[in-house]
């Protein structure tokens, strides 16, 4: 037995041995494969090419059908579900998850790690496109998770949802107004260089800062928008301060490649086995077509047997039309992805001004969104603006303004901002929901037709989206659905 | 014997009632097993169920695969094959209780070996252009083994550890003892055909619902034998072809017909001699399938080298085990196409008057891309030449074992093992495109821009044991045995993949061969692991043994200052037989009960407890946006959130049971109990998007797995001539998700559409759910203003569980003189799987299913429409032309309870008969032994009624649970037939 002992002994000597080498030995358990850390100069494109990857695609998408400028097509079947208006709350979940989980997460961690190094610049712009993430979602789910989100590393993983009007919008001003307070010390010389990492309006020799100071204006304008009467005079300070985009916000820089081209054309036109999906819709096309609109093949292909440019009704499904009969929409590779277009800004002052009874400055503004729109497409919009044109301001009264302004907003934000359109009708009430159809007697041009096989009531009409499901299983604080034909505080 | 591996053989009295005519594969309670580490026991000192088949069962049916000779003869395990030769394959033993990883470990000669899935598919969310070229542990030449042992419970595998949570499938080779130089050849010539193809309607021809020319699908009108133009040009659209006529009939056998019959041969030869001193074994197989894919588009070859050698010297032993195995495969892609068109799709679609097979001429101006008769489908024929994936994966492993004699009773043995492996994987999609105003064009029909990957791939392990092993006897009555040792395994995986979109030139599949640079991606990921282990056996008077076995690892998975973890197992065992000699009779000549108790830890998967950053990649759902862009790279925080509290999975099983032989050993029986809860298992588990992740590396749940287990073999005839044989296995599991984490009740494991695969609690592990059916208070069916049925939004039904209510396998063997018949049985009771090949064929109005009713109009029965928001009786025809929405998943979501099918079947697994010549006439020729034999292996299943489509085991996602779900459009499984001839020199 005694030799049993020693061996015991030695046993266990090895054991502590082999334990204090051991530590060393087995701490290879960081991926050596991706880096764990990296600078807000790479964050930074993360966070806006992201956004613009779901705004430009998805959200485009849903903007585009509910906005009656694109249709299902009549012979295939890939977006009948948002044609009709029979969304579960599993459809696209993508439309939450990829502003909450990549492009918020990488613009937090670029705000966090530029203010660190006072990188104000990259500070600034991250800023910005924080709140424009969170504009496009409280505008289209209503309240949203803000002032806990994105702290799971806090312990927070059931993050409580935030009141829209009394929260999140009041939140977002001050987001901005934080960027417009810096906006001197946006551009000294000892800032990190910024240029191409600013897939916006980066060059390769920089990027003016001036521009992303006039962006946090002009979404400011656009969220004091939703409440205009409590805003009033935030409102005129910054229309008289005159320091709105004259440019377009927008990601350019995609290419006809794959996974580098524009998000809607890669994801329907690439990559599905069919590309007669999106059709062009009769409550545009025909408008279009009734005023000789120049741009409507820029919107619209010809249809492929030559017979002219044929529309689909809302949620119409033709079947004596063949597949080569209907227009399929104009996508294109290398389309940019607009976060807000200057027309868009242009069209929001004269609204503005509309509101505020200046019929001069709002005509003014009307004329140039419409300029602007039609310069997009390299057309002419003179002689549709001028006096007895299609297209003259109609200053006849307030809402005759406003219905000539967010009518040619309407049809502007066309491949272009149609999400942003959708937020216009819900918030307008401009295209008005109508009854009758274009080839109908006593149909309104300009308004909104009925969908044919609509999943919601007569007279309804999609207000929001649902909370996702990823949200719902997972989050005790999630609130229930709100059906989508629910308004919220701001909608007309 | 050779006993320097392990214990030293204790001397037992040899039973006078011993039968030694006993065939192998019957429990022999002499017999020995090998069991963890390599330690050899006797059978009946085991407190535990080891299950051992012996080579001749092993190979009787020459699958060429080790655990296909398995199937349906060992109780406690399901071991089933995705489809054909070198197809993965999925063992489970004892349930599944993972989420995530239920394979065993396999451990050939002491040594654990890797079993990769090698292809695409096993992800949650892959399903399409899917390709299976099988699992590592097939590579195993089954010629080479001697013997195989199944260690299924905690308490069996605990010295095993980390990886042996799911059991251990102990496999030993063939080693030469004193013998003289023998020369073997064993080959067989097989045949191969589809076992099932699904079955269509006769009734309707091709439309939608129309006659139409252009379209897939079988939704037209009545066949009716007519004589009428068909394809393209045949509407009356002008173009440069004449239209064809056939008769507008129903084509006998479409499917069937489409297939070629398979052709595979098994070549083994093997040299063994050996003194007693040294023994060699050198042995060369060779597998060559061609599949049933025309074309010859799915091949598989296996060649393996094998040299085995053991030596003796004085005190010092020593063994060496080198493997060769190179694998040539080439498959076509299954599931939908996603990159370029797949095979299975094209077929499974295609109108029931039109013939596939006419239209294997894919060149012919009428069947050629630009002409194919419609534009939703491809011709397979052409799909199969240009859309392929080849693997080619050369392997080594073996290993180097020295023991010594330190004194009498105590050895020394250090085992060194190593298991390499390097493949090349490619993937390939023609480019496509179609003449200005050929039919496909006016179809509308997409380009293809091809499509090209490369992958190459390593994973390489090293397996390091030592120990000291003491056996002393302590009077008469008492032995002791003690086991000490180290345990060293490190694990490297890496690869570099290449992927090409957009091929510029046609037929040249090359990475060099796009407008832009190949998306080029590279991974490294290496784990260590280090055990200390100890065993102690306690054995007394031959009739109680208790064994106790500890372990720790430290592992470099798990979070740093947290990466040990201890566990162990006890068992103990009684021999009544013994103990009570007066029990002792011929009709019972052995019984034995037996308990154990076992624990087994599991470490993490690699980099969970760090976080980084990745390059940006958005995924929209069908396009993706890549950075970097415009030359400026965007790196995105990885989103999975990671976790330094991770703690190991454990598994703690208890399992009871007993083992008798009876009537002079004639009838041998054995019952196991066993109960078992894995916690704590290690998932990504899902995060509400808002909180920065979209999931967390953490320990969740707990599954509870109990069943029974039963073996059962009888000889009810043995004379000098004859004798006869039944052998017979029960498994049963039950097995029930008891928690998930923080109050979530549903972890969804794998969907293809709204078919979900979930864990859900209270549930087995593994139930589907399908949409439900809106309904009114009452348990009317709401419908929409097309008839159909309304769906409840966010709500599911559980159709039932993928697991089998229970196994049962017969086997048989009848041997007179040198003839001997064997056939083995495999029936599955009980279980379901999701059947897109039924949804597919429902969805084109292919399947009997959408004959119903004669496609006449009708109203759903019980049901209500809305009106005004009131609910009134409904009328609403579904009507004739409306027939197709009806069977149709996007438009009524109540279809899918109809494609998920019982998974139940009966399955005539082998049978063979073969012939060995009588010594009096091989006495005469230089041989020493000749065998012939014929062999048929799954040649007929039985599946219920409402699987009219496939075979049951066929998956195409891979070998773990989430192939539970079931098939998406997967490659077939096949009945094999022919014969062999084994020759000995």
């Amino acid at each position: 037995m005694k030799r049993l002992n020693l061996l015991y002994t030695g046993l266990i000597s090895c054991l502590l041995l082999s334990n204090t080498a051991c530590s060393d030995y087995l701490d290879i358990n960081d991926n050596p494969n991706y880096p764990a850390e990296v600078s807000y100069t790479s964050l930074l494109p993360s966070g806006i090419a992201s956004t613009a990857s779901v705004l430009g695609s998805i959200y485009e998408l849903y903007g585009g059908m509910w906005s009656q400028h694109y249709m299902q097509g009549q012979t295939s079947n890939q977006y009948n579900t948002i044609c009709n208006y029979s969304i579960t709350n599993s459809a696209d979940g993508r439309l939450w998850s990829i502003p909450y989980s990549i492009s918020l997460p990488d613009l937090d961690l670029v705000i966090k790690k530029a203010e660190e190094e006072k990188a104000w610049n990259y500070w600034a712009a991250a800023k910005v496109m924080m709140a424009f993430n969170y504009h496009f979602l409280v505008d289209t789910y209503g309240s949203i998770p803000f002032t806990e989100a994105l702290k799971a590393d806090e312990g927070i993983l059931n993050p409580k949802f935030d009141d829209s009007k009394t929260v999140v919008y009041p939140g977002l001003i001050a987001m901005l107004d934080e960027v417009i307070a810096k906006s001197g010390e946006l551009s000294a010389p000892s800032l990190p260089s910024l240029s191409t990492q600013d897939y916006i309006f980066g060059t390769s020799k920089g990027t003016d800062m001036s521009k992303w100071v006039s962006f946090a204006k002009s979404l400011k304008l656009k969220l004091l928008m939703r409440d205009f009467n409590a805003n009033k005079a935030a409102i005129e300070s910054l229309l008289n301060e005159n320091d709105l985009l004259t440019v377009d916000a927008k990601m350019d820089l995609f290419m006809d490649l794959e996974n580098k081209s524009n998000p809607l054309y890669e994801n329907d036109r690439r990559k599905l086995n069919t590309n007669n999906n999106i059709r062009a819709c009769a409550t545009l096309c025909e408008y279009m077509k009734k005023f000789n609109d120049p741009r409507l093949n820029d919107f619209f292909n010809p249809n492929e047997d030559g017979s002219g440019t044929t529309s689909l009704k809302c949620g119409d499904r033709p079947t004596e039309l063949k597949t080569n009969q209907v227009s399929i929409v104009v996508l294109e590779p290398t389309d940019p992805v607009y976060l807000m277009s200057a027309a868009e800004v242009a069209f929001l002052k004269a609204e503005a001004y509309t509101r505020l009874s200046n019929a001069d400055k709002a005509k003014e503004n009307y004329n140039k969104g419409v300029t602007l729109a039609f310069e997009r497409w390299g057309k002419d919009a003179s002689s549709f603006i001028a006096d007895g044109g299609a297209y003259a301001f109609n200053s006849k009264d307030q809402q005759s303004m406003l219905t000539s302004i967010l009518t040619q907003k309407w049809i502007a934000a066309t491949r272009c901002q149609a999400w942003d359109s959708w937020f216009d009708i819900n918030r307008t009430g401009i295209p008005a929901l109508g009854t009758t159809f274009p080839d109908e007697e006593g149909y309104v041009w300009g308004n909104l037709t009925p969908c044919i096989g609509s999943a919601l009531g007569a007279g309804e009409y999609p207000r929001r989206l649902l909370y996702p499901k990823g949200s719902s299983d997972y989050n005790t604080n999630t609130p229930p659905v709100i059906p989508l034909q629910e308004k919220q505080w701001w909608h007309k | 014997m050779i006993s320097y591996v392990g214990m030293i053989t204790r001397e037992v009295p040899v039973q006078p009632t011993l039968n030694i005519v006993l065939q192998a594969g019957s429990q022999n309670i002499e017999e020995v097993v090998v069991t963890a580490i390599g330690m050899k026991k006797q059978e009946k000192a085991l407190g535990y169920a080891a299950s051992t088949i012996k080579s001749d069962d092993l190979v009787a049916a020459k699958s060429g695969s080790v655990m296909t000779g398995l199937t349906g003869k060992v109780a406690g395990i399901n071991i089933t094959n995705a489809g054909g030769t070198g197809s993965a394959q999925k063992v489970i033993v004892r349930g599944i209780s993972s989420f995530d990883a239920n394979q065993p470990l396999y451990v050939v000669d002491g040594v654990p070996i890797m079993n990769e899935f090698s292809g695409s598919g096993t992800e949650s969310t892959a399903l399409n252009n899917t390709v299976d070229f099988g699992n590592a542990a097939n590579d195993i030449n089954p010629e080479d083994v001697e013997s195989v042992t199944v260690l299924k419970g905690a308490s069996a595998t605990a010295l095993y550890g980390s990886r042996a949570a799911n059991g251990v499938i102990m496999i030993t080779t063939k080693r030469a003892s004193s013998e003289k130089l023998t020369v073997t050849y064993d080959g067989t010539f097989m045949g191969s055909n589809v076992l099932r193809v699904p079955q269509t309607q006769n009734r309707f021809g091709q439309g939608w619902p129309d006659w139409s020319p252009m379209e897939n699908g079988s939704w037209g009108p009545v066949l009716d034998g007519r004589e009428h133009a068909w394809g393209a040009f045949s509407d009356g659209t002008p173009g440069n072809l004449t239209p064809l006529t056939k008769p507008f009939s129903y084509v006998e056998n479409n499917m069937r017909d489409f297939y070629q019959t398979g052709f595979e041969t098994n070549n083994n030869v093997s040299v063994r001699m050996g003194n007693d001193k040294l023994g060699l074994v050198a042995s060369y197989g060779n597998v060559t399938s061609t599949g049933v894919m025309p074309m010859d588009a799915d091949k598989y070859q296996r060649n393996t080298i094998s040299l085995r050698g053991n030596a003796k010297y004085k005190r010092f032993y020593s063994e060496i085990n080198f493997n060769y195995v190179r694998k040539d495969i080439t498959r076509p892609s299954t599931g939908q196409g996603g990159q370029g068109a797949t095979m299975f799709q094209e077929i499974l679609q295609h109108a029931t008057d039109v013939s596939i097979s006419d239209m294997k001429d894919y060149n012919n101006p009428y069947y050629n891309t630009d002409n194919f008769y419609t534009a939703y489908a491809t011709n397979p024929y052409w799909v199969l030449a240009n859309n392929k994936n080849q693997f080619q994966d050369d392997r080594i492993y073996g290993k180097i074992e020295v023991a010594f004699d330190i004194m009498e009773g105590l050895k020394a043995v250090g085992r060194l093992g190593g298991d390499f492996s390097n493949s090349r994987q490619q993937k390939w999609n023609q480019k496509a495109t179609y003449s200005p105003g050929s039919w496909s064009s006016i179809g509308g029909k997409k380009e293809e821009a091809g499509s090209y990957t490369e992958r190459r791939e390593y994973s390489g392990q090293i397996d390091a044991t030592a120990y000291l092993n003491a056996d002393y006897k302590i009077g008469e009555d008492i032995n002791i045995n003690g086991l000490i040792g180290w345990n060293l395994n490190t694990r490297t995986f890496s690869y570099i993949d290449s992927y090409l979109y957009g091929l510029q030139q046609e037929d040249w599949f090359n990475l060099e061969n796009g407008a832009d640079k190949p998306i080029t991606t590279t991974r490294e990921e290496n784990r260590r692991l280090i055990g200390l282990f100890a065993q102690a056996e306690f054995g007394y008077k031959n009739f109680w043994f208790v064994n106790a076995s500890l372990r720790n690892d430290w592992s470099s998975t798990l979070p740093k200052g947290k990466n040990s973890f201890f566990y162990g197992g006890l068992n103990t065992s009684l021999i009544l037989t013994e103990l009570f000699p007066e029990l002792q009779s011929d009709a019972l000549n052995f019984l034995k009960v037996r308990a154990a108790w076992g624990k087994t830890g599991n470490d993490a998967p690699v980099y969970r407890t760090s976080s980084y950053y990745i390059p940006t990649q958005v995924s929209l759902g069908f396009g993706s946006l890549y950075l970097p862009i415009n030359s400026t790279m965007g790196m995105t925080e990885y989103n999975v959130m990671p976790n330094t509290g991770l703690k190991p999975e454990t598994t703690t099983e208890l399992e009871f049971g007993l083992t008798t032989h009876m009537w002079n050993n004639r009838i041998n029986f054995d019952i196991a109990y066993y109960n078992k809860d894995t916690k704590d298992q290690i998932i990504s588990a899902a995060l509400a998007p808002e909180t920065r992740y979209t999931s967390m590396t953490r320990n969740v749940g707990k599954v509870n797995n109990h069943g029974v287990e039963i073996a059962f073999s009888v000889i009810p005839i043995q004379t000098k001539d004859w004798e006869w044989e039944i052998g017979a296995t029960f498994t049963k599991n039950w097995s029930e998700v008891k928690e998930l984490w923080d109050g979530v009740d549903e972890y969804v494991l794998k969907s293809g559409y709204d078919v979900d695969l979930v864990a859900k609690v209270g549930e087995p592990l593994g139930i589907f759910k399908v949409p439900k059916v809106a309904t009114t208070d009452d348990g009317k069916v709401i419908v929409t203003s097309a008839g159909l049925p309304q769906i409840a939004a966010g709500e599911k039904d559980i159709i039932g569980s993928s697991t089998p209510n229970f196994l049962m396998g017969f086997n048989t063997r009848l041997s007179w003189k040198g003839f001997t018949l064997g056939a083995v049985l495999d029936w599955r009771n009980g279980g379901y799987f999701y059947s897109y090949t039924s949804q597919l064929l429902t969805f084109s109005g292919n399947s009997t299913m959408t004959a119903y009713n004669d496609r006449q109009s009708f109203v759903i029965p019980n049901s209500v429409k809305v009106v005004n928001g009131q609910y009134v009786e409904n009328n609403i025809p579904v009507s004739r032309s409306n027939m197709y929405n009806y069977w149709n998943n996007a438009s009524n979501k109540d279809q899918f309870r109809n494609w998920v099918l019982p998974k139940d079947y009966l399955k005539l697994r082998e049978i063979t008969l073969s012939y060995s010549f009588p010594k009096s006439i091989i006495k005469k020729t230089p041989l020493t032994a000749l065998q012939v034999s014929l062999i048929g292996r799954n040649l007929f299943m039985w599946t219920p009624k409402k699987n009219n489509f496939v075979d049951p085991e066929s998956t195409n996602y891979g070998n773990d649970i989430r192939s539970e779900l079931g098939e998406f459009a997967a490659a077939p499984t096949t009945r094999t037939f022919g014969g062999g001839v084994k020759v000995t020199f």
